[in-house]
């Protein structure tokens, strides 16, 4: 019905007050709103009702779930190909997909097969790769009463096939009802298939849809089971694809399922164990073990959670049958289906054994509680003294008891292990791969990030802890403490700044890493993630003033050149150990000079990676790393080192660094580690520029930078490694104002370096890059108000202030400098730099000195 | 007196006020970064609403499905993200969800051939009693007009029964109280239901 917005707002509050009071007193009050209220009383009515049903029915409180559909129409046509099977004729057709009789045609073979096609589509390599693993396992599942599986594949268009033995009979509830068949006759049959589910579960193949019609009987009489493990291939499949069609699938099955199955989706032996039980229930008595599908009525999950199910020979059924099945059958069928899985039968065999002991008036297992019971059949077989024989066995029931269970609870726990290791992985892979992928390119999304990976981490973990170490699992953990540490502190990327965590997260990929290689010496793809976390530890450590770096570098060196060397190793490997052997060699330059050796590692590397680019196809990732040691090479050039500097050649490394950075960055302008080669490659080219007395060009690229970084900056105001990008960005054009003696622009670009400095996470602060940034900027400041003040445009009150705070930088400066000689750890300060402070400090002496003797 | 007393206002009409107060600043504040975040990231939560739409059937992982759960609520709660933006994230996956949900019936539908309205249908037996079928587009047709009517109390639909969340999480994520969202989603649920039966 309508309703007008003026209409609720009458019936709103009436209807807040409606539902306050007991629902008794509702009828009285209504009538008196009648009259009040003439025009919202009777849709009031009609609500207070409505909410009374709701309020029974519990309508809309529970998230939409998808009800099966009717109906269906094949999706595919005789005479069509599949793979290398030509369709004859639909044989049947079912929630999961259909099944054809198909011919194999490819001429290797001649043969009739049942083709199953199930109904979804699946594209990727991954899960190709899944369904091959799972059919080579099935193909080797060979019993008499099984049916085989031939082969299976998908086609190029991504429909999945399954190739099997093609049993031409009855299924067994169909042979049953086509004539009589004594008790033990059903028994016999329903051993075959116990017999059938046993050697599956010998070989960790749990079938997982066991119903009648997955049970046929050929015409000698031999049970032939269907479809065993192919509910698992083509869930994993539907699951990979987040396909829907296969809903309708699970009601067909409703009726054989077990209520951990139903409620959780747990799938263990067990699952085959109440299955089976509900078979035999159905095989003995005719009748279905739940009420609803006894009375014709669907069955759902609720009432499958929730029946108590009935003792089977007091079901209505003939009085000579009840009396053939009450007392063993009875038990057995009853523990089969125990609603806890660990109360169940613990194996096949042991359902089986109860079976056989029953048909030879063993004791059945299933009522060892009862000791009447136990007491009666030995009575009845040993004729020992009733006392002593009840004595001994209870005893010897109850260590067997023990034993059992626990046995029993470990099996369990294996199969449900399995089941839970694989789907959490593959959750929490997706996660820390796809995901964390996809938001790495949005603004802001690094706290994101690191959530959605720490959480996938914390369960990747926990299976890891789980006896028998996987190495492609300890691979993958490896890589997602490497993800979370690049997130925490990538010294190149996006990150949050907090490098002692992320060392310490890249630590332990390392440990892992080195595990793995234990495991499987000489694995590439080991390697390749070895080099990854080494590299960013030596980077980390670097920073953090951790003197280990140089030997992480090396580390990362000999990794490097292992990749380089294996069979098949790509150009982009074998940039690798080049680029790797120029980061040391500009790492130590720029920690304690450059020498000859250092500038030979480097003009060595950038030579060969020349020749690399030149080879085809080109690799992006050989230009990056070309254009990031061209920088660095001019670094060594312009810097300090055994040998005065050589600016021109420094200068033509700069201008090729940047032409280089800008042809990457255009192939990909949104991508951040581009970006940042780009900005570095500028500043340094802009500050030597600054240097060499080209201001106006140096103005113009630090304009320019400057101008990019502010943008990032503003895109995700979280991650660091901008904040101190932006940080030397400002210094530089900070320098370059002072040289072009604009102060008033001096002293406010270099404000905003301390006034941002003091912004960033406490982490931070101590990083090597910060401080030494906030010292530049002090310097710089300290100059300007100097020189300010000396201009004397001010009159002398404000000169001294701008004096005494150049006095108070100074100061702090001065106390960077004794640090930097009280750590140890911090004299991989660079020289010049230090130089360059001593410089500032004496000429900040003079001036003051001067100024206040005025 | 009956009438007298429908004649006075409420009493609890703060608690009225506060609750859409606190409904509608979920919609203030969806220029947040947040927000914007999301909005690229609707194909991954549209898959992870998948698996846990899948969830609440019978045949899927436990494991799975508390996975995810558990990374909503560890991103919503996270150090890293405002209180004013855990708002926005639970709000934003009812929204999610609420259109991954219709979109599957309409996809399952332009499907099946011939495809009518009694094909799917939604099954939201909760418990014990017949199962009560509610069709989903029929839901959300009648959203859209619960909306016009009461934005805060369609909102508050969307949340409990398209994003699966308690009374206890809304009013945890509203700030509210229990007693407050209970009553509201009493009267949402009255009018939402009067509003499909024609």
């Amino acid at each position: 019905m309508k309703l007008s917005r003026e209409l609720w707002l009458q019936i709103e509050p009436l209807l807040g007050v409606a539902l306050d009071m007991e629902a008794g007193a509702r009828a009285a009050w209504l009538a008196g709103v009648e009259a009040s209220h003439p025009d919202a009383a009777p849709v009031l009515r009609r609500m207070l009702e409505t909410h009374q049903r709701a309020e029974q029915s519990r309508e809309l409180e529970t998230v939409p779930r998808l009800a099966p559909f009717p109906g269906w129409s094949s999706a595919h046509a005789a005479g069509a190909m599949i793979g290398p099977f030509e369709l004859v004729r639909p044989l049947g057709h079912g929630g999961m997909g259909e099944v054809w009789l198909a011919r194999q045609a490819d001429g290797r073979v001649a043969r009739d097969v049942a083709l199953k096609l199930p109904a979804i589509h699946q594209h990727g390599e991954v899960w190709r790769e899944r369904f091959r693993r799972e059919r080579d396992i099935l193909a080797k599942l060979e019993h008499p009463h099984i049916a085989r599986l031939y082969d299976a594949g998908v086609t190029g268009a991504g429909q999945p096939w399954l190739a099997m033995e093609f049993v031409e009979g009855l299924s067994l509830s169909a042979q049953v009802a086509s004539r009589p068949h004594s008790i033990a006759e059903r028994l016999a049959l329903f051993r075959q298939v116990l017999a059938a589910v046993a050697h599956a579960h010998r070989h960790l193949v749990v079938h997982r849809d066991l119903k009648p019609a997955n049970i046929l009987l050929d015409a000698s009489g031999q049970v032939k089971l269907l479809d065993f493990g192919i509910a698992r291939m083509v869930d994993e499949g539907a699951d990979a694809s987040g396909d829907l069609t296969r809903l309708g699938g699970r009601v067909m099955t409703l009726r054989y399922a077990a209520p951990e199955q139903v409620a959780a989706g747990t799938i263990t032996t067990a699952t085959d164990v109440y299955a089976l039980g509900v078979i035999l229930h159905e095989l003995l008595t005719g009748l279905a073990p739940y009420r609803a599908v006894r009375e014709g009525k669907p069955l759902t999950d609720v009432m499958l959670l929730q029946e108590e199910i009935a003792v089977p020979s007091t079901l209505a059924i003939p009085k000579p049958l009840a009396r053939r099945i009450s007392g063993d059958l009875d038990a057995i069928l009853l523990k089969a289906m125990r609603r806890d899985p660990a109360a169940r039968y613990a194996s096949i065999e042991q359902l089986d054994d109860d079976i056989l002991a029953h048909v030879q008036r063993r004791p059945v297992k299933a009522r060892a509680g009862t000791w009447r019971y136990l007491a009666g059949r030995f009575a009845v077989r040993h004729k020992l003294p009733l006392a002593t024989a009840v004595a001994v066995v209870v005893t010897l029931l109850a260590g067997l008891v023990m034993v059992e269970r626990e046995r029993r609870v470990a099996v369990a726990e294996k199969a449900r292990a399995e089941r839970h290791f694989a789907s959490v992985r593959k959750l929490a892979n997706t996660f820390i791969l796809e995901v964390n992928a996809k938001i790495e390119k949005l603004p802001a999304s690094l706290a994101a990030r690191e959530m959605l990976i720490s959480t996938s981490l914390e369960y990747l973990d926990a299976l890891a802890r789980e006896p028998g170490r996987d190495p492609a699992l300890l691979l993958e953990i490896a890589s997602a403490y490497r993800s979370i540490g690049n997130i925490q502190g990538d010294p190149r990327g996006a990150n949050r700044g907090n490098l002692p965590a992320a060392a310490a997260n890249f630590e332990k990929s390392a440990n892992l890493l080195v595990e793995l290689e234990r495991l499987k010496p000489g694995d590439i793809a080991t390697a390749r993630e070895h080099w990854r976390t080494s590299y960013a530890l030596a980077g980390a450590y670097y920073q953090v003033l951790d003197a280990r770096w140089r030997a992480e570098f090396r580390r990362a060196i000999v990794l490097a050149e292992r990749i380089a060397a294996a069979p098949g190793a790509s150009v982009d490997d074998q940039s690798l150990a080049l680029f790797t052997r120029g980061r040391e060699a500009h790492t130590i330059a720029i920690s304690t000079g450059r020498t000859a050796a250092t500038q030979a590692v480097l003009a060595g590397a950038i030579e060969l990676l020349e020749r690399l680019r030149l080879q085809a196809p080109p690799e992006a990732a050989v230009h990056v790393r070309l254009a990031s040691l061209y920088g660095n090479a001019g670094v060594g050039l312009a810097g300090p080192g055994d040998s005065p500097p050589r600016m021109p050649e420094a200068m033509a490394m700069f201008e090729k660094s940047v032409a280089l950075a800008r042809e990457v960055l255009a192939e990909a302008p949104g991508d951040a580690q581009r970006q940042g080669l780009m900005r570095l490659n500028v500043l340094v080219l802009a500050r030597n520029l600054a240097a060499r007395g080209d201001l106006e060009r140096a103005n113009g690229l630090m304009g320019e930078s400057l101008a990019l970084v502010e943008k990032s900056v503003a895109r995700d105001p979280d991650d660091v490694t901008m904040a101190v990008h932006r940080l030397e960005i400002l210094v530089g054009a900070a320098d370059v104002a002072n040289r072009l003696r604009d102060r008033a622009r001096a002293m406010r670009l270099s404000r905003e370096v301390l006034a941002s400095a003091e912004k960033l996470p406490k982490e931070t602060a101590p990083l090597r890059d910060v401080r030494i940034q906030v010292t530049e900027a002090k310097v710089i400041l300290g100059y300007a108000l100097v020189a300010t003040a000396e201009a004397g445009a001010n009159d002398r009150e404000r000169r001294l202030a701008m004096l005494v705070e150049a006095r108070s930088l100074f100061a702090d400066v001065s106390r960077f400098l004794e640090d930097v000689r009280a750590e140890p750890s911090l004299g991989a300060v660079p020289e010049y730099k230090l130089r360059e402070f001593a410089q500032a400090r004496e000429r900040l002496d003079k001036a003051f000195v001067r100024l206040a003797a005025r | 007196m009956p009438a007298d007393r429908a004649g006075t206002p409420p009493s609890h009409d703060e608690n009225r006020s506060e609750f859409a107060d606190a409904v509608l600043a979920v919609d203030r504040r969806r220029t947040s970064e947040l927000d914007r975040a999301f909005a690229a990231y609707y194909p991954e939560l549209k898959k992870i609403a998948h698996a846990r739409l899948r969830g609440s059937g019978l045949d899927r992982f436990m494991q799975t499905t508390a996975l995810v759960h558990d990374s909503y609520l560890r991103l919503a709660s996270g150090p890293g993200i405002a209180i004013g933006d855990r708002l926005q994230f639970f709000a934003y996956s009812s929204r999610v969800l609420r259109s991954i949900v219709v979109d599957l019936v309409r996809e399952e539908r332009a499907l099946r051939r011939g495809g009518g309205a009694d094909i799917v249908t939604l099954d939201t037996a909760a418990g014990e009693g017949l199962p009560a079928l509610v069709d989903v587009e029929t839901v959300n047709d009648a959203l859209e007009d619960l909306a016009k009517l009461d934005p805060a109390l369609a909102r508050l639909v969307e949340m409990r029964f398209f994003g699966g969340m308690t009374e206890d999480e809304i009013a945890g994520a509203l700030g509210v109280s229990v007693r407050t969202v209970s009553r509201e989603w009493k009267k949402a649920r009255a009018l939402l239901l009067t509003l499909v039966g024609d």
